[in-house]
């Protein structure tokens, strides 16, 4: 899902931004340094000869300091999306860039929604965004395939052509009805001509980036009392902010390049200065109920509130609000009990599968746009593609239920084809759930979920289109 | 884009050229003198109203047809007969010549070759083999003198019961088609001369008992551990909720994740015999020096199943499967870690018959706990710096707020 974050800063062509300078890749190795939002220890230098350092050495040794939860971030729990909201802005910096923690409510993966703003306002601080990169992309590979489809068609013009002078040389013996040519040669143009104008409506894609159906807030800032502050360091200001915040409000990203051509010609003629707009921040990271879990419970960083208290939920509470929400509509809250737990639930599947991945410091996100559960990162979206696609396949072994009631071949061949074209390994996960009587009691142990947990057997099998022809050596 | 340079998952291993459709025309040059094999061209689905189209195309069919028609001689000095013994299963070989028979039967003490009944269908279908119904006394017309000869329709009759059904058979031939030398399981042959085998075939029992000593120590080792931290920490007792990393000085992330692990009881052995997924056939690559007698460990383990009677595996069957295959020994490991967790230490070929349509899949025992990832950040020395690329952090926009 967040495919284009990693591969697009290295994409060439920058050509129609010539005001920005060149996007250097960024330093993804420093900025991504830390796998989790956990501060390490460093011990202060030993100087050997110094009784102070060895003493405070020592004391240090028996007496560490306890800093690795600096910043204990806050998220609050929306049932409406199921998902837990993070508004804090240096918070959703510091999830996002130490360990890729949740995604942007109005962005892909990474939260750019603000730079996109930005830059589609003018602002000259803001570098090319990964998205802007894609659509760029995109738009070659459209090019490139109107090309090839006009190359195909001029061939096939010069074949016909051809071989109508030689019908025509040779007409009197070669009883070759021309008529038919000439109507398949009329379909296929109209043909062609339907497919580039087709092509020629560049708005049409992008009108599908527009979340549909979720509450979110508006996607665009055209009140200029408030949202939009246009500080006119250039000499034209309200003449400018007109047209720029005229670009209709329910499409803001539609015609980026348009906005930044007319900027750059009015600045061309004056003096090249910087531009620096105000936008209010309209996005929130979103994270999913796994990862919140995670950050809550095993890591620690993180408290979840619910709407209208500010109060911390405990983790019990949190792990049984999370149960309830874990399907659709929410089960009723007399039906979860931390007590008597159903270890059939979807969260604690979901979760089990989720924590085994990221305990083995794999980076795990959704796979739902490869029709798999999660997908496994090594390090992160921005340093390489998604290796494996998980699909989760829980087991009623210990239930006594009827087995051979999995999905369809079919199912499975679709799910492999698809993750073969974007070159992932399909992974099937294997959970194999307990029952009720296996965790009971488990809430009153120490370290109780850990054992619950533990109670989840996972096996992973890898799969892989075996082809005869190609494994002979 | 891969920046580890690792390779991708989707390697000319995965490319099928028999997906393609095939060009016939390659078949000329096989049938008349001179001629050469033309290129892959593009792809033409559609007539584009060229003559050029149709007349290759009309050249393709023709030249099938002419394959086809190519009349199909044997030698008398090369014919190979059998006889089709219904009460063994097996038919019987009168004299075996030609290649082969190096990768196919076997032969009793007596040096008698006996085919099962899938070589059989196989051989007679290609043309090799000339095959006889048995000689019944008394029913046998005595003025004829010899037996009656099968045709391929009365050979699949009267064989296709013996071979476990008609996708075993399917496979088979596809697998022999394409070069490998295939052999049955023989675990649960019905006939002593295919039961045994000159290769280990078996997982070597020795993990079962590594799992019981294990066991053994990890049920101590939890007993103990209970009884040490219940008793050392009373204060914290019962609380199940307390966080894997707890506030502290931590040197290294991986001593974090270490933490994160949830240690889980290696899972009961059991290994169920399965009606349907359970592994129907050895497979050798075709290797020149491939001796029947010792053909040495096979390459793949091929499952057969169809989609009629079959679903998803579940996690039992999938046990069963792997339960049945060695592993590979360590030093065959793969160097690449993408590589070892795709191939796991052993695995399994799903060949999923779709009324006649044959799909492969490889099935790994993968072991993700075996391959714990490089979580602390590479040694200092990196280049570059970090760009400031989020306003949301010391833009104006923080001072709003």
């Amino acid at each position: 899902m967040a495919e284009a974050s990693g591969s697009s800063a290295s994409a060439p062509g920058n050509n129609t931004a010539p005001s920005t300078p060149k996007s250097k890749r960024p330093n993804y190795n420093i900025i991504h340094a830390n796998p989790l939002p956990v501060v390490l220890y460093h011990a202060p230098p030993l100087i050997p000869h110094n009784p102070l350092s060895i003493i405070h050495h020592l004391y240090l040794f028996f007496f560490p300091p306890i800093n690795s939860h600096k910043i204990i971030y806050t998220g609050m729990f929306s049932p409406v999306t199921m998902s837990v909201e993070v508004r804090d802005p240096k918070a959703v910096l510091d999830l996002w860039q130490k360990g890729f923690w949740g995604k942007g409510s109005l962005s892909r993966s990474e939260p750019t929604w603000l730079n996109r703003e930005m830059r589609r306002l003018g602002d000259t601080r803001v570098g090319e965004t990964s998205e802007e990169i894609t659509r760029k992309r995109r738009d070659q590979r459209k090019e490139m395939k109107k090309e090839r489809a006009r190359k195909e068609k001029e061939e096939l013009e010069k074949v016909k052509e051809a071989e109508a002078d030689k019908n025509i040389n040779g007409a009197a013996t070669n009883g070759k009805p021309i008529v038919v040519d000439a109507k398949v040669v009329v379909d296929l143009e109209e043909e062609l001509n339907g497919l580039d104008s087709a092509a020629n409506q560049p708005g049409e894609p992008h009108k599908l980036s527009v979340p549909l159906g979720l509450p979110t807030p508006p996607l665009s800032v055209t009140d200029e009392s408030d949202g939009l502050d246009l500080e006119a360091k250039t000499s034209t200001s309200k003449v400018e902010a007109g047209p720029v915040s005229d670009s209709e409000p329910s499409a803001p990203a539609l015609q980026p390049a348009k906005v930044v051509r007319f900027d750059a010609n009015t600045t061309s003629k004056e003096i090249p200065v910087e531009k620096h707009v105000n936008v209010k921040e309209q996005e929130h990271l979103q994270l999913t109920l796994c990862e919140a879990f995670f950050l809550t419970y095993a890591v620690g960083v993180l408290e979840i509130t619910t709407q209208g208290s500010s109060e911390p939920l405990a983790v019990s509470k949190l792990l049984e609000l999370f149960i309830r929400h874990s399907c659709f509509p929410p089960l009723p809250e007399s039906s979860v009990s931390i007590s008597a737990l159903n270890p059939d639930n979807a969260f604690l599947i979901n979760y089990a599968v989720y924590h085994h991945f990221r305990s083995l410091g794999w980076v795990v996100k959704l796979g739902v746009k490869f029709s798999v559960d999660y997908l496994l990162y090594k390090r992160g979206p921005v340093f390489t593609h998604a290796e494996f696609g998980v699909l989760i396949i829980p087991s009623y072994s210990r239930w006594g239920r009827e087995e051979n009631v999995g999905k369809e071949w079919h199912w499975l061949h679709s799910i492999t084809r698809v993750n073969s074209q974007v070159k992932k390994t399909v992974l099937l996960v294997y959970v194999d759930v307990p029952t009720a009587d296996d965790v009971k009691g488990w809430d009153t142990k120490h370290d109780g979920m850990k054992a619950l947990l533990a109670e989840y057997r996972i096996r992973e099998v890898a799969l892989r289109r075996w082809i005869p022809g190609r494994n002979r050596d | 884009m891969e920046t580890d340079g690792v390779s991708g998952g989707l390697e000319d291993v995965d490319i099928d050229l028999s997906d393609e459709t095939q060009d016939f025309r390659f078949l000329a040059a096989l049938t008349k003198k001179g001629g050469s094999i033309p290129k892959r061209g593009e792809k033409d689905f559609e007539p584009d109203g060229t003559n050029l189209q149709s007349n290759s195309l009309d050249d393709s069919r023709n030249a099938m047809f002419e394959a086809l028609a190519v009349e199909r001689m044997h030698t008398g000095k090369n014919r190979v007969t059998a006889t089709w013994h219904p009460s063994r299963g097996l038919a019987k070989v009168h004299t075996q010549r030609g290649v082969l028979f190096k990768s196919m039967g076997r032969a009793d003490k007596f040096g008698t070759m006996w085919l099962l009944p899938e070589e059989l269908i196989y051989m007679v279908e290609r043309g090799s083999l000339e095959c006889f119904y048995e000689d019944t006394p008394g029913v046998i017309d005595e003025s004829i003198g010899i037996n009656v000869p099968m045709s391929v329709q009365a050979v699949y009759a009267a064989t296709l019961e013996f071979t476990g059904g008609l996708e075993r058979y399917q496979v088979y031939a596809n697998l022999r088609r394409s070069g490998y030398v295939v052999y049955r399981n023989p675990d649960g042959q019905y006939d002593e001369l295919f039961k045994t085998v000159g290769y280990e075939y078996k997982p070597v029992d020795k993990s079962n008992q590594g799992w019981r000593v294990w066991g053994l120590v990890g049920i101590f080792g939890s007993l103990f551990t209970q009884t040490f931290q219940s008793g050392w920490t009373s204060a914290r007792q019962g609380d199940p909720f307390r966080p894997m990393i707890p506030p502290g000085a931590y040197r290294t992330y991986a001593e974090m994740y270490t933490r994160l692990l949830v240690p889980r009881p290696p899972a009961p052995k059991r290994i169920e015999g399965d009606a349907h997924f359970n592994v129907t056939f050895h497979v050798w690559k075709p290797r020149p020096n491939f001796k029947k007698s010792a053909p040495g460990p096979p390459d793949f383990h091929v499952c057969v199943v169809s989609t009629k009677d079959t679903r998803l595996p579940s996690l039992l069957q999938v046990e069963g499967l792997f339960g049945g295959i060695p592993e590979t020994e360590d030093s065959e490991k793969p160097k690449n870690m993408f590589m070892a967790l795709k191939d796991g230490r052993r695995g399994v070929i799903l060949a999923v018959v779709d009324y006649g349509v044959i799909s492969f899949m490889k099935f790994s025992d993968s072991r993700f706990m075996d391959h714990k990832l490089d979580v602390d950040p590479p040694p200092k020395g990196a280049k570059g710096k970090a760009p400031a690329r989020n306003f949301q952090a010391k833009g104006g926009q923080g001072k709003k707020r």
